[in-house]
């Protein structure tokens, strides 16, 4: 295994692990808003892919457009699922939660299957042309959008949280609950908005994998199993975390498959979840913060 | 005499159940494929076969006769649901005869169930070079010995590799073909450098290519079906990696080279179907789907008109409904040709097919080419 191999690994686990880290997002975003896990995140990535398809191909529209009109819609639906799936449960336990959303994935998959079918679909990269040398190594260039997007959004969504007010209204409702009410913030459209935004996230991240991953195929489960490790290594209730830990388990995932074996590689992966829920449960890089409750 | 006017009357109920299922006048053959789920394009695939064949069969009249109906009911790829099937099929709608099921996990499941119940079977996938042949299963799928065989002729005869790799799915089908392989290999003294595994799952296989690149590999040899085998032709061109990269017959289908796009270009695979130069025992196959579809028979096509096919030949030889007849026709085929090969069937081989009926493909400005060899 020579330096430009490891590159190359290195190169691939970047690569992937951005796109853990997207969906590690939408998990921490609604751990943060409900306490809940939401098991439909798989399932708002395939969309996210398989909304741009039918921009591109059926209605003909740019990538821009198709981009951009993915992530309205998915943003949408994001609301749609809070308002009449999370909201009725929210009184109850956490566990009502996760139960309807595991519900809300089924309903999704098979909807997506029946809509899309459940065949592979092409999607051409944003752009064409060959791979980037670098240091030895080859680079796709689609690499440069996944990373590239996954920065922009932490970027964004910083900036979000900073400095606009309804992104401090909605960092006010995640802190504590109690006192963003006392102080005249809607908590409960400020909840409704964190389910748009990680609809939204999870469906970016869904077309900017796709054309490495392919459309569709039903890969819901195992991307959410994924950027769920990655989240929970990196601390699910700490957006730094989470972020970090997509890139951390995207790189392990490939050098396990290069130094170790690729038939073990999905093994060992859970095997670290494992650990790490035993040992350090809150993750690696995680501030703290967790959840306060839902008062 | 009212209770033995009852006995009788029940008797007649009865009985009648079983002659009304007899006297039906027609062949009732059940179809268990898969048009949902992982394996759904062969399924759908194999049921245009059949299907296209029986409309052709009985609009000439049938067999003797009698028309062919096709149940078809779709086990989603999954062995207990084969299973499931197949009982309904036999002790439910008595057909005389099962095609399927469409993967080799669900066909195994499926002979359970015909050889319990003495139904003649004729499965699309095939069976683990270690499985004997069982009494009641008959399959037109070159077994995974017969392709690894053809494989190996050409890798090694034709494009002289000596060290060569292998790349297979970790499903049933993969790794049974993975190991025909590297005893066919072995046998004929080539070092087989590196054996890796990959899952459907997967998407990136850079980890695995540079594996076997390291390793001085000189051939990669690909035992798999639905997406994966497009991803290791994709990353292999990322990579730059030139050599020569030869798929089982399970790796050549619509998907691959629609997936692999630019990538599957220059790839080898082997099949059943002469592409490009159909064999006069293919040309109706061909001329019916470009018809009736307006696109080529793939391999699974073919699986699907053959496995009607012989059931035909055998009603034709037997004359009869009864199950057991059928499968002694069935056994006795001879010389008999069809789209996937020649048949030569006896009771120690129920394939009948022979590494010969292998050709050699190689994926041209992204159409199928059989090249001569």
């Amino acid at each position: 295994m020579s330096l430009t191999d490891i590159i190359q690994l290195l190169v691939g686990g970047i690569t992937i692990g951005s796109v853990y880290s997207l969906v590690a997002l939408g998990f921490h975003i609604i751990f943060r808003s409900t306490g809940a896990i939401n098991f439909a995140t798989g399932e708002q990535v395939v969309l996210g892919g398989l909304l741009a398809v039918t921009f591109t191909t059926v209605l003909k529209l740019p990538l821009v457009a198709a981009f951009f009109g993915t992530v309205i819609i998915a943003g949408f639906i994001g609301l749609i699922y809070e308002r009449l799936v999370i909201r009725p449960v929210l009184k109850f336990s956490e566990l009502s939660i996760v139960i309807s959303s595991i519900a809300v994935s089924i309903i999704m998959q098979n909807s997506m299957a029946v809509i899309w079918g459940k065949e592979h679909i092409v999607f051409p990269p944003f752009t064409s042309g060959n791979t980037v040398a670098l240091a030895g190594a080859v680079v796709e260039r689609q690499s440069f959008w996944i990373i590239g997007l996954a920065i922009a959004t932490v970027i964004v969504l910083r900036l979000f949280f900073d400095f606009s007010l309804i992104g401090k209204y909605v960092k006010a409702t995640l802190n504590n609950r109690v006192a963003a009410k006392l102080v005249g913030i809607n908590t409960v459209r400020m909840v409704s908005l964190t389910f748009a935004l990680a609809g939204g996230i999870c469906a970016m991240a869904g077309v900017v994998v796709a054309p490495i991953t392919y459309a569709g195929g039903a890969i819901g489960t195992m991307m959410a199993l994924k950027g769920f490790v990655a989240a929970v290594v990196g601390g699910l209730s700490s957006s730094t975390g989470v972020v970090l830990g997509g890139i951390v388990f995207g790189v392990l995932e490939f050098l396990i498959a290069g130094f170790i074996s690729s038939g073990y590689r999905d093994a060992i992966a859970l095997f670290v979840l494992l650990v790490f829920l035993i040992v350090k449960p809150t993750g690696l890089f995680s501030s703290g913060t967790g959840w306060q409750g839902r008062s | 005499m009212r209770r033995y006017l009852v006995l009788v009357s029940l008797f007649l109920f009865v009985s009648s159940a079983f002659l009304v299922g007899q006297a039906s006048g027609e062949y009732k053959i059940g179809n268990i494929t898969t048009t949902t789920g992982p394996y759904s394009s062969m399924g759908v695939s194999n049921t245009e076969g059949i299907m296209m064949l029986v409309e052709k069969i009985n609009k000439a009249g049938g067999i003797n006769g009698e028309k062919i109906v096709i149940l078809t009911e779709d086990h989603e790829g999954e062995a207990s649901k084969a299973l499931t099937i197949a009982k309904k099929m036999i002790y439910d709608d008595k057909v005389i005869g099962i095609i399927g099921a469409t993967n080799t996990a669900g066909s195994m499941a499926v002979s359970r169930i015909c050889n319990e119940a003495r139904i003649p079977q004729v499965q699309l996938a095939p069976k683990p070079s270690t499985e004997p042949t069982k009494r009641y299963t008959f399959q037109n799928v070159p077994d995974n010995d017969i392709d690894a065989e053809a494989i190996a002729q050409f890798a090694v005869k034709e494009l002289g590799l000596k060290k060569l790799a292998i790349f297979h799915d970790t499903n049933a089908y993969g790794t049974t073909g993975a190991e025909s392989q590297e005893k066919v290999l072995k046998k004929m003294g080539i070092q087989v450098v590196v054996v890796e595994k990959y899952q459907q799952a997967d998407r990136d296989v850079t980890a695995s290519l540079l594996k076997i690149k390291n390793l001085g590999a000189d051939g990669l040899i690909v035992w798999g079906t639905v997406n994966v085998p497009s991803i290791i032709a994709k990353d292999m061109k990322k990579l730059g990696m030139k050599l020569p990269f030869i798929g089982s017959t399970g790796v050549l289908s619509a998907k691959f080279i629609e997936l692999g796009g630019d990538a599957a270009n220059g790839c080898y695979a082997t099949a059943v179907l002469n592409f490009g130069a159909p064999l006069p025992e293919e040309q109706d196959l061909f001329a019916t789907t470009r018809a009736k579809y307006n696109k080529d028979p793939n391999y699974f096509t073919a699986l699907g008109w053959d496995g009607l096919l012989l059931f035909k030949r055998a009603l034709e030889m037997s004359k009869s409904k009864d199950p057991e007849k059928i499968r002694n026709a069935l056994e006795n085929i001879k010389n008999f040709p069809g789209t996937v090969g020649t048949y030569n069937m006896s009771p120690a081989d129920h394939t009948g097919l022979s590494y010969k009926d292998i050709r050699i493909i190689q994926i041209k400005d992204g159409k199928p080419m059989a090249i001569k060899h």
